[in-house]
């Protein structure tokens, strides 16, 4: 294994879930919204920008879109229809609180799997979009790959000065209340909903661009890639790193990813390889239960700020039956 | 006496078979306490939920300066100038005690778009905020945790989070629930102050001591239905009310 092969995809993924996690810690940490779905915002990213960069479709495919537009018109691309579906998923579920959020979100992804594999005249089904547009593909290889991984550090470091901007603006001392208490808000006039829409909606986009991020890095867009392991992937980094905490996410994202991708480097032969791999799986749920065996979910890291309870359903309840 | 800015007129809240309010009327003026006691399980907590919206009355209304909110989302009603307090002192643990009173008004800066641009609240904004914490004795902990706060102090935050708002009516839900003696001066006197300031109050109140105090005109619920109203010194002296208190009375005056 060439190391500095190894260590340029190993940014670019570190970068790419550091931006996932940030979001979800948008929607989790300060919003109290369990995403399950998590997967299912990115491949919208992964599919739009495949589809909106991807050249015409020839005579034998089966697929019928593809515009052969710049690559930051699909990342736009990508951003808009995170909005949308972010919208459409919203819409239904963010009246549903705790775990029934979360059961709706798994679900909606569910749903949107099946659509990738069936949808063939856009998706192209099981066999996805193979000729994903990359980004400095005029370059060499080698600098290429790195030019690409200083492009995905850039959207989590933007990622990062977004939140943080967010969360310590007056909007954020707003979310902050109403993640407390929704009926102590709606007492002096905030309007839960629009709050919690508004901050799932951010995270939805940011989870769609770093989508079309993840299908430049692995260069094809298929349904096998988008499966439930990438959502608890992201949800154990966030949990590793530090619930609502600054540098949580990056510190959980690197540890993880880090961690799954270095196994990498042991696999020799393909029968060993393969081995590995199903040790990844076993490995990664492993390390969340001793997670959670050993410390609190927040405070890995040292919050900035401690809650009171992880689940607080009580005062959820009141809310709900005040609207 | 000028017109009542808050009318309950003949409200009737019945539960599964359990009739919790029969014709209750009730009325708020502006710069008058309205007080409403009566024993537990008489429909106090019910008439506030149904004055803010938040159980439905089978029957009547409630008109809050003129317009019916029966109905109305709870977070317009405090668009509306209606602030409520909560048996339980609502609270942001995650927030310092000045920014539990900063989140309160509804400033533009507030939004999604002002804090992309970075804008600030106002520093003006914030010294309103310390000194409506100096008026409720507050100042000395502003930039402290709200976990630092006694039971009482958050009661005296909470009302310090609707006065940034310059309610027009404020309803109180037992505000000396919890409340240590020694700050419940200091809460009748704020809430004194506000009443002088021409808002309607209506609280309600299980201690007859703090009400007898500080209400201009009591309201007695008993088993849903109103049995006295008028003065406090009379009210107290009704003999319906003694019955309907008997057993309780001593505690609650002692």
């Amino acid at each position: 294994m060439n190391w500095a092969v190894f260590l340029v995809g190993i940014v670019t993924l570190i970068a790419i879930y550091a931006t996932l996690v940030l979001a979800l810690n948008l929607q989790f940490s300060y919003t109290n919204l369990i995403n399950l779905g998590i997967v299912a915002y990115v491949a919208v990213g992964a599919y739009a920008y495949s589809i909106v960069t991807q050249e015409p479709p020839g005579p034998f495919d089966d697929y019928k879109f593809g515009f052969g537009l710049p690559i930051w018109v699909g990342i736009l691309a990508a951003a808009v229809a995170g909005l949308a579906f972010g919208a459409l998923t919203a819409w239904p579920s963010l009246r549903l609180r705790g775990e029934y959020l979360a059961l709706m979100t798994f679900a909606f992804a569910e749903v949107f799997d099946s659509f990738l594999v069936n949808a063939k005249s856009i998706t192209n089904g099981l066999v996805g979009l193979p000729s994903v547009l990359r980004p400095f593909e005029q370059l060499d290889p080698r600098p290429a790959a790195w030019a690409f991984a200083g492009l995905a550090v850039l959207l989590a470091a933007l990622t990062f000065l977004l939140v943080r901007r967010l969360i310590t603006s007056p909007y954020g001392r707003l979310v902050l209340a109403v993640s407390d208490d929704e009926q102590g808000a709606a007492a002096v006039g905030k309007d839960i909903g629009v709050i919690r829409n508004q901050m799932f909606l951010i995270g939805a986009v940011i989870m769609s661009i770093a989508g079309a991020f993840f299908v430049m890095y692995v260069s094809l867009a298929v349904p096998t890639i988008f499966i439930p392991e990438v959502t608890f992937t992201i949800w154990i980094a966030l949990v590793l790193g530090g619930i609502r905490t600054k540098y949580g996410p990056l510190v959980g994202a690197t540890l993880l990813i880090g961690l799954q991708e270095s196994l990498r480097l042991l696999s020799l032969s393909p029968d060993q390889s393969a081995f590995v791999s199903s040790l990844r799986l076993a490995l990664t749920g492993l390390l969340l239960v001793i997670l959670l065996r050993l410390r609190p979910p927040e405070h890995l890291v040292g919050s900035a700020v401690r809650r009171r309870r992880r689940w607080p359903t009580s005062k959820r309840a009141e809310a709900r039956a005040t609207g | 006496m000028t017109e009542a800015t808050v009318q309950v007129r003949d409200v009737e809240v019945v539960f599964g078979g359990l009739r919790a309010l029969r014709n209750v009327s009730l009325d708020g003026y502006p710069g008058r306490i309205t007080g409403l006691i009566g024993p537990n399980g008489a429909g106090k907590t019910t008439l506030f939920n149904v004055m803010t919206s938040v159980v439905r009355p089978r029957t009547g209304t409630v008109m809050v300066g003129g317009t019916d909110v029966t109905g109305i989302p709870f977070y317009r009603l405090a668009r509306r100038g209606i602030a409520r307090t909560f048996q339980t002192p609502r609270g942001f643990p995650s927030l310092s005690v000045v920014d539990n009173v900063l989140v309160a008004p509804d400033h533009r800066n507030e939004r999604l778009s002002g804090s992309l641009l970075g804008r600030e609240l106002p520093e003006k904004l914030r010294d309103r905020a310390v000194g409506i914490l100096e008026r409720v004795g507050l100042a000395d902990k502003a930039e402290q945790s709200y976990r630092n706060l006694s039971s009482g102090e958050a009661r005296l935050l909470e009302v310090a989070r609707h006065l940034i708002r310059d309610p027009q009516y404020l309803l109180l839900d037992e505000p000396t629930a919890g409340v240590a003696p020694e700050l419940q001066g200091r809460l009748a006197d704020i809430l004194r102050d506000i009443r002088d300031q021409g808002v309607t109050l209506v609280c309600v109140e299980h201690n007859m001591k703090f009400l007898r105090d500080l209400a201009d005109h009591v309201v007695v619920l008993d088993t849903g239905e109103v049995i006295a109203e008028g003065d406090p010194e009379d009210v107290f002296k009704d003999e319906r009310v003694i019955d309907a208190y008997l057993g309780h009375r001593e505690h609650d005056v002692a």
